[in-house]
């Protein structure tokens, strides 16, 4: 068997196990389901069948690895609904929202954990910072971390973060803070949003809009915006630097910048493809999304295997990979379209919206209740004037420490294309009424997955038919 | 999926290095003369003076656009509301205050001018002189020090003009920058197209007091004093002041705001009324001969 696949199916088998785990099947389970798995296999192809024998283990790591991981990092201690007097750190970038920041904290001993804190918008606290907090904390839902409102907070040092870290938030926010100076408020949340993913500008209304009109994804630094990133750094280094170098300051590039937003799951994920992307480049080999999509589900998960059934944002962002991976090129088949990408790639860009939405539709219907249909006419309208957006985004945030007055001519042409995209946004939001749904049922769900399945594994023959 | 950005990408590459480089400056530089163009016809020369008070909730916020186009900000809101309001009433372009005043440090007139600061460039920071004691305070003094924003301390008899218009800084007097901070704060009397807006921040009754006796404060618009609390616009300082306009800024509040008593007197007196809470922003535009309000803008 070629690496490739080695690599492919040892990961595939241990996100297995660790899905196994985390949904709570018993050993025992899975070896019924293995031999059942085994006897069919060995009747269709024995060669596979002998695979699965070799593959076993790794489910077997995946299903280990899950509980040591709980045995080792469960040790949370955290006493709630009790009024209690606890320190901390500040352990990511606070969150500026339009009335209070919110805060997440590491808890010292005696306690353990991480929880989050709703504080007043001043005083201003900052990753590293270590505070006295005396409050009640309240369990959440999963998902979210425990809270705290409102309570006393008393800042007793700063700067006790990593210095890389701090340097790199710091410089998120001088970015920020240099768009923001630019451009009027909902054009700079925009433009902030597109460039680092910093959220703390939108109000309740613009964020609803966004939500409303199926295209919070372009502020949330998706898969869409890092692939952005890697292709254009890559791109623009390579025409001064040797191609070799090029890769590796690129790749060092795009770690900085995932660190820099504060490495949320989904941009973990879309960097780590990122890279993929520009090694295959570099190796001038095919670059198969199969294998990058799985190493990149497996690195993360390797790092928190709770990822992979409890957290929806996970769920959601490989959900909508996977339906542009295969499902695209299974729609564009079945429509006939050539090469030919449209203005500004409109067609490219909506086939993407309508096989990613296809995907996630009932993860979304099962988390959220409700399904936007109209958003994939939003995203054909907007995503093909993102790049370029993004681009003069992050002009205006390096331009900014130089002169400010070049921000504002800059700012201009930002200006008119970022008013395009709120004018958009708006006017979606307006008119596209959710579908809601009061739940959807296990079974269907594993039904519509199937018939995705099937539709793309025979995508290939029905267009033969048609011939 | 990224066509559109690798041909722009490689269109200013490739500009570069064939020399045509000459083409795309001209190119920035007709852009940037259109931009200019753009920005004069806009936010150019308004021979009109404009009232905002700005619908910011529980708090204040007035930006006064002079005839001419100085522009001055008294007081910011609890939040950064305001500069949502601001992004509606300034130009897309206009990225510049000249003054913002901050009447007292009391965190509902004062909060959100942190946003403004940050956001805006502005040429100077007027206030009272008395240090605040809150948090809100200590980021906003470090705001301005960091921004460079010049800083002037004003009050009672200091004047700002511009133009045909003046602004006479009729409090704090002295004795009363040492009370408690409402009484401490500045208020202003406008003059300009032909008529008087008087903004008097949170006054005390005692300063409004001090006012009658000591000032002509007749006024055509009267900002309504701490957002109509019974204690402030007494029936004195109200008859002293006739407005034919006045405007209470007020939002969603647990002390009563605006009480039934000042509704009472504003009536009294016979002005004509409006609340940010009833109907949003209220702006007014004094041509010289007549005033006209839009509001839920």
């Amino acid at each position: 068997m070629p690496i490739h696949d080695i690599v492919f199916y040892g990961a595939s088998f241990f996100l297995i196990g660790v899905a196994a785990a985390s949904l709570g099947i018993s050993l025992s389970g899975i070896a019924v389901l293995t031999l059942l798995g085994g006897v069919i296999l060995f009747f269709w192809k024995k060669k596979a069948s002998i695979a699965l024998v070799v593959l076993l283990p790794v489910v077997f790591a995946g299903y280990g690895y899950f509980n040591f991981y709980y045995s080792k990092h469960g040790g949370e201690y955290i006493v709630y609904e009790k009024q209690i007097d606890f320190e901390g750190m500040v352990s990511a970038e606070p969150m500026r929202k339009e009335k209070v920041q919110e805060l997440t904290v590491s808890l010292y001993s005696p306690y353990k954990g991480k929880i989050k804190i709703n504080t007043a918008l001043y005083p201003v606290f900052n990753y590293g910072d270590i505070l006295a907090v005396g409050g009640t904390i309240e369990e959440s839902s999963y998902g979210t971390l425990p809270s705290v409102g409102f309570p006393k907070i008393k800042l007793l040092e700063t700067g006790k973060g990593s210095k890389i870290m701090s340097t790199l938030f710091a410089f998120r926010r001088g970015v920020v803070a240099n768009i923001e100076s630019a451009l009027p408020l909902e054009e700079a949340a925009l433009l902030a949003g597109e460039t680092v993913g910093d959220k703390s500008g939108f109000t309740k209304d613009f964020k609803d809009a966004m939500a409303g009109s199926g295209t919070s994804h372009i502020v949330a630094l998706s898969g869409y915006n890092i692939s952005i990133l890697a292709v254009a750094v890559s791109y623009i280094l390579g025409t001064f630097l040797a191609r070799r170098k090029a890769f590796y300051v690129s790749v060092l590039v795009i770690i900085t910048f995932v660190l820099m937003t504060g490495a949320e799951a989904s941009v973990v994920r879309a960097a780590i493809m990122g890279v993929l992307v520009l090694l295959a480049e570099r190796t001038s080999r095919l670059y198969s999304l199969r294998n990058a999509l799985v190493l990149a589900a497996f690195l993360m998960v390797l790092s928190n295997p709770k990822l992979l059934a409890f957290d929806a944002g996970f769920e959601l962002s490989f959900g909508a990979l996977l339906g542009i991976v295969y499902l695209a090129p299974a729609i564009k088949l079945l429509l006939k379209m050539g090469k030919d990408e449209g203005l500004l790639g409109w067609k490219t860009n909506g086939i993407a919206t309508v096989s990613a939405q296809f995907a996630v539709a009932p993860i979304l219907i099962g988390k959220f209740g409700q399904l936007t249909l109209l958003s994939v006419f939003a995203n054909i309208l907007i995503l093909g004037v993102v790049p370029i957006t993004m681009f003069f985004g992050f002009v205006i945030g390096m331009l900014g420490f130089v002169s400010y007055h070049l921000t504002l001519v800059v700012g201009w042409f930002a200006w008119i294309l970022l008013h395009y995209q709120i004018f958009i946004i708006k006017f979606f939001a307006n008119i596209a009424e959710p579908v809601y749904f009061n739940s959807f049922p296990f079974y269907l769900a594993t039904a519509y997955y199937g018939a995705i399945v099937w539709f793309i594994v025979y995508s290939k023959r029905f267009v033969k038919c048609d011939k | 999926m990224f066509v559109p950005f690798r041909t722009f990408v490689s269109i200013i590459l490739n500009n570069m290095k064939k020399a045509k480089s000459a083409i795309s400056i001209l190119l920035l530089i007709a852009a940037f003369d259109v931009f200019v163009w753009y920005s004069i016809a806009l936010g150019g020369v308004d021979g009109n003076l404009r009232l905002y008070y700005l619908n910011v909730g529980q708090g204040d916020g007035q930006l006064i656009k002079l005839p001419g186009g100085a522009k001055f900000l008294i007081d910011g809101g609890p939040n950064s509301g305001v500069i949502n309001q601001l992004a509606g009433d300034l130009s897309n372009f206009d990225r510049y205050i000249d003054l913002v005043i901050v009447t007292h440090t009391d965190a509902d007139h004062l909060s959100g001018l942190l946003d403004v600061v940050r956001r805006y460039k502005v040429g100077a920071v007027i206030w009272n002189g008395r240090e605040g004691e809150t948090d809100v305070w200590r980021s906003f003094v470090k705001a301005v020090n960091d921004k460079k924003i010049p800083v002037i301390v004003l009050g009672e008899g200091d004047k700002i003009s511009y133009g045909e218009s003046k602004l006479d800084i009729l409090a704090p007097a002295p004795e009363f920058l040492s009370g408690a901070s409402n009484e401490a704060a500045i208020i202003t009397m406008l003059t300009s197209k032909n008529i008087k807006a008087l903004f008097t921040s949170d006054a005390t009754p005692e300063v409004e007091a001090r006012l009658v006796q000591k000032y002509d404060i007749k006024a055509d618009i009267l900002k309504v004093a701490h957002h109509g609390s019974r204690f402030s616009s007494t029936a004195d300082f109200l008859n002293a002041v006739k407005p034919k306009v006045s405007v209470i800024q007020v939002g969603k509040n647990n002390y009563g705001h605006p009480t039934a008593e000042v509704l009472a007197r504003l009536k009294d007196i016979g002005s004509s009324l409006y609340r940010n809470d009833i109907n949003g922003a209220v702006e007014i535009l004094v041509d010289g001969k007549s005033a006209k309000v839009v509001t839920g803008i």
